[in-house]
């Protein structure tokens, strides 16, 4: 099943070539250019290997593309950056590491090359929340490649079967959780493992809750009473969740809600592997919807993704900002989704052909148009805050402390980074 | 029977019982990560385990297409034969050296060496990475064999050391009443007098080698990615693929496992010599 | 190294410790000529990193700071480690670990080694199955271990849970037991290089001995405790440094299931320094736990080296 998906995707990639090259195949100035990218294994990462055969068809540039995991990634972008080995042209950078790749310099500011070339881009047509993935103050350090919205995933098969509403509150969701857990499943999964994985899921509950990480001050306010709130309300789901959930990362999430174990997760839209049919147990019974927002609050939603950047050491930067204005051109994003790409486009998210082969883009559609990119800050010290947070956020679902004390000792250990 | 025979024969059940749970213990896992590489996705997490199944090879296709997986494995034989040699040609004739001069300077110099192997490996990947980088050697192979090499060498030199202090001397000196010089006399007699132990030290350098990720993360390029890395990328963080992670793993401890058999016999003596004298 | 050369040659055939005599002639140069290759190999590769690890530890530096201000902090950062609460918890964490792991190891090491001693047919096969977790790479052995854990839907768990254990929120979720599940699996990975290891020793004691304390009717248990033990103390030294020395520097099944949870139970100073230094970048408070470390585990093996040397037991 899967190996005919595929052979039709390439099929369809090389007719794709063929009619984009049966039109005036300029070859770039830069023909010839070896360029480097190295991109997160995140599944975005598939379509970009299968799209640079079509770019070098196209201009003549030779794309290389590495794919390696997060911790990986990020080791190997430092390394290269302070060693000035300019191994890479191009590399994929996390929304939360804008800031500290911007104070240091570490990519090229596009600010100018998109103004220069803004008619090419068509900038109206890419939401503004999607410049998050790469900005910091004046400076765009990379231009959004990849935009995730934060989703509730549910079993809609459940829901119906228990006859109850897709949660929309805050409290809804508990209830709903409690109501689901039953017969051996759980009502619904979090991440619980200590560090990023636990810090990551509970601060979707925080900013569903109507908390954030920053006080109006811009210093952490980590202790707030909302957050504290959130934390001993995040803590509370376990009871719902599976037993072993206080050490999950993203893998064992997605997989226990993929084999139908647990029945509700807020997750990133960035694979969706369980809306694609017969790819997993739950695939035919799992729908996404909107994340819960908090009683009386206006609806916000978690936005993520991943932004492409220039290496301030590569040689070939003009070769460079031109698969960059490639990738985004509206032809290839249409590609980019059918390969399992996210879009950051709004006329992608909104064509008529891939709506209907994707419902899911409008749900993305709405949480963009709502989308809050800042709920975890993109500041230098964001990797520490995380830690902190991940730290008290196991603490209080292992038993071990109360949300307070857990919350005032991760404010004491990040208050001195901010001085 | 008599009751000694009775004894012996209890023992020997009791013997025969411990040895069976005690193998058990250690070869089940290996035996659910070899099953779980041809299990289809779905079956990897099935509750309750499922020994009995139909095996798949698909994993094995998926990865295939996924990463340059016998690129993987080239490099990684590259990189482990490459350091093994450069350690053991160094390494042998130090610890050779160190046990035929002993004394105050042999002590210290074996302690030293030891030392390097001490250091946790974090400190040394940065400063490591910049001296590489200096070198121009980042990307190459030359970078990992290096670090490989330095870690090891040491154990090598300190193994071999404890090895030759217990291999009598006379027949080295019988050789050198031929006229032959000492280099030649360790050539030629020493050395392969101490074969098993230098197989032994081979064999552990080959595996520590194989198996490192904290410094292949840092030093390798595109071209030089070792298995350990793609075990990594295929437990993409993301949707944990056990089915695959294993089916990669496979192509890390079947070659290994395999070796291991080949030079048991070595080693067991190997053992013998290095560890008795210290 | 020539001087030597030529006076094997030059001289005439003498009688033994004539040759004897020569051969210690060589001395120092001797020894030199022997090292030197290795100690260029690792003088060039390995002292600038250690050198600059420990240059750097009296700084404060992160690699990520807009600025690259390097302020001397003489022993700031040394001083910082001891009052860390992390740092001390992942001191703590890291010797209960090696306390357990290389004493169960050692144990269980040794009965093995017992009893493969005890010719029985089948021995060779299963010394050979044995050594197969050594060679496994560690992030293996870390990553299938963690899916034999999990509490939902892994075998490990499953079955103890069969057999009545309450395991509540899994082995590696309850902070009572996880340390000691990575224990297990460090027991399991390592074990088979202590028999191993314990084995030959057993195998290369001589038999008058033993025979002789039958002769004067040392029971099996009598004859183990007061004839093989001591003999064993050197291969017992040997194995009881190598372990604790990759013990103390635990890191692969931290870094793949447990992420230093639950709470602080299994973070480890190996690990702790790895975040410092690689994902915060901040090389000189790393360095300084490094060099901790490293005292800590010379200290370890320079302790094993006074107390298990035995005068006449090495050779």
């Amino acid at each position: 099943m899967n190996g005919i998906r595929r052979a039709a995707t390439y099929t369809a990639l090389a007719l794709f070539a063929m009619v984009l090259s049966v039109a005036p195949a300029q070859k770039s100035q830069y023909a010839g250019t070896n360029l480097n990218f190295i991109v997160v294994s995140d599944q975005f990462s598939a379509a970009l290997e299968a799209l640079a055969p079509v770019f070098q068809e196209q201009t003549g540039i030779n794309l290389r593309v590495t794919v390696l995991g997060y911790g990986e990634l990020y080791q190997r972008a430092i390394a290269d950056f302070i060693g000035h080995t300019a191994q890479a042209d191009l590399y994929s950078t996390d929304i939360v590491w804008s800031c500290q790749f911007a104070e240091n310099g570490y990519l090229t500011d596009l600010a100018s090359l998109i103004k220069r070339d803004e008619a090419e881009l068509d900038l109206d047509d890419i939401p503004t929340v999607m410049w998050t993935t790469g900005s910091c103050g004046e400076q765009q350090i990379a231009f959004p490649l990849v935009g995730y919205a934060g989703v509730l995933a549910y079993n809609k098969a459940a829901f119906d079967a228990a006859g109850i509403a897709v949660p929309k509150t805050m409290t809804e969701l508990a209830t709903a959780a409690q109501a689901l857990t039953k017969d051996g499943k759980a009502g619904i999964v979090m991440n619980g493992q200590r560090g990023t994985p636990a810090a990551q899921d509970w601060m979707f509950y925080m900013l569903m809750n109507g908390g954030s990480i920053l006080g109006p001050d811009g210093k952490p306010a980590l202790n707030s009473p909302i957050n504290v709130e959130t934390l001993e309300l995040y803590a509370d789901l376990f009871k719902y969740a599976p037993d072993g959930a206080v050490s999950y990362a993203w893998g064992e999430r997605v997989t226990s809600f993929s084999e139908g174990s647990s029945m509700m997760m807020v997750d990133w839209s960035a694979g969706l592997d369980y809306l694609r049919e017969g790819a997993v147990p739950v695939s035919g019974s799992a729908a996404i919807t909107t994340t819960p927002v908090r009683e009386g609050l206006d609806p916000v939603y978690p936005f993520g993704g991943w932004g492409v950047g220039i290496n301030a050491d590569s040689p070939s930067q003009g070769a460079a900002w031109e698969f960059i204005k490639w990738l985004s051109s509206p032809e290839v994003q249409k590609q980019y989704v059918e390969l399992g790409g996210k879009p950051i486009r709004h006329s992608t998210l909104t064509d008529p052909d891939l709506v209907a082969k994707y419902p899911f883009l409008s749900t993305i559609l709405e949480v963009v148009e709502h989308g809050d990119g800042d709920f975890r800050p993109r500041i230098t010290q964001y990797s520490q805050i995380e830690d902190a947070v991940g730290l008290a956020v196991n603490l209080v679902i292992t038993g071990q402390e109360s949300a307070q004390a857990a919350l005032d000792a991760a404010q004491a250990t990040v208050a001195p980074l901010f001085q | 029977m008599t009751v000694t025979t009775r004894r012996r024969w209890f023992g020997n059940a009791l013997s025969y019982l411990l040895l069976f749970l005690t193998v058990a213990f250690f070869l089940l896992p290996l035996i659910w990560l070899i099953g779980t590489a041809f299990k289809p996705r779905l079956l990897s997490f099935s509750v309750p385990p499922t020994w009995f199944f139909q095996p798949v090879i698909d994993n094995f296709f998926t990865i295939f297409r996924q990463m340059p997986v016998l690129q993987y494995l080239r490099n990684s034989v590259v990189v482990a034969v490459g350091s093994t040699i450069l350690a053991v040609v160094l390494g042998v004739p130090a610890g050779y050296g160190l046990a035929r001069h002993p004394g105050r300077t042999s002590n210290a110099l074996a302690f030293a060496l030891l030392v390097i192997r001490m250091v946790p490996p974090v400190a040394m990947l940065i400063p490591f990475y910049l001296l590489m980088r200096d070198f121009h050697l980042l990307g190459t192979y030359w970078s990992l064999i290096l670090i490989d090499a330095v870690l090891n060498v040491s154990f090598v030199a300190w193994f071999m050391r404890g090895y030759y202090a217990g291999v009598p001397r006379d027949m080295e000196e019988a050789a050198c009443c031929d006229g032959c010089t000492r280099f030649g006399a360790f050539a030629r007699v020493s050395l392969p007098l101490a074969l098993p132990g230098v197989v032994t030290i081979a064999l552990f350098s080959f595996i520590a080698s194989w198996n490192d990720f904290l410094f292949a993360m840092l030093l390798t390029g595109r071209n030089t990615r070792t298995l350990p890395l793609g075990i990594l990328e295929s437990y993409r963080a993301y949707e944990v693929s056990w089915n695959l992670m294993a089916a990669v793993s496979l192509f890390a401890v079947v070659p290994v496992i395999l070796l291991g058999f080949a030079l048991q016999r070595y080693y067991v003596s190997g053992l013998t010599m290095g560890a008795v004298r210290e | 190294m020539i001087s030597s050369r030529t006076t094997d040659l030059a001289s005439p055939r003498g009688n033994a410790p004539e040759r004897r005599r020569r051969f210690r002639l060589g001395g120092r140069t001797g020894l030199a000529f022997w090292v030197a290759p290795a100690l260029l190999l690792v003088g060039v590769f390995a002292i600038y990193p250690v050198a600059y690890s420990i240059y750097i530890s009296f700084f404060k530096y992160k690699l990520t700071d807009p600025t690259k201000s390097q302020t001397f902090v003489g022993f700031g950062n040394y001083l910082s480690a001891l009052a860390d609460p992390s740092f001390v918890v992942a001191v703590r964490n890291s010797l209960a670990f090696v306390v357990g792991a290389v004493g169960v190891e050692l144990l269980f090491g040794l009965a093995l080694a017992v009893l493969l001693n005890r010719e029985l047919p089948g021995m060779a096969l299963v010394r050979s199955i044995l050594i197969a977790p050594l060679t496994l790479t560690p992030l293996v052995v870390a990553l299938v271990w963690g899916a034999l854990y999990n509490a939902d839907f892994g075998p490990v768990s499953y079955y103890l849970k069969q057999l009545g254990f309450q395991l509540g929120r899994g082995p590696v979720g309850e902070p009572s037991l996880a340390l000691a599940s990575l224990v297990v699996i460090d027991v399991w990975q390592w074990t088979p290089l202590m028999a191993l290891l314990l084995f030959t020793g057993l195998r290369s004691q001589p038999p008058e001995l033993h025979d002789a304390a039958q002769i004067d009717g040392a029971s099996h248990w009598q004859r183990f405790l007061h004839v093989s033990l001591p003999l064993l103390k050197p291969t017992i030294l040997v194995a009881l440094v190598i372990r604790t020395m990759d013990a103390l520097k635990l890191f692969d099944s931290v870094f793949a299931i447990t992420g230093g949870g639950p709470g602080r139970a299994t973070e480890v100073v190996n690990y702790y320094i790895f975040k410092v230094g690689l994902t915060y970048f901040d090389i000189g408070y790393a360095a300084a736990m490094s060099n901790l470390l490293l005292i800590i585990i010379v200290v370890l093996s320079a302790l094993y080296l006074r107390v298990l040397r035995t005068p006449g037991g090495a050779s």
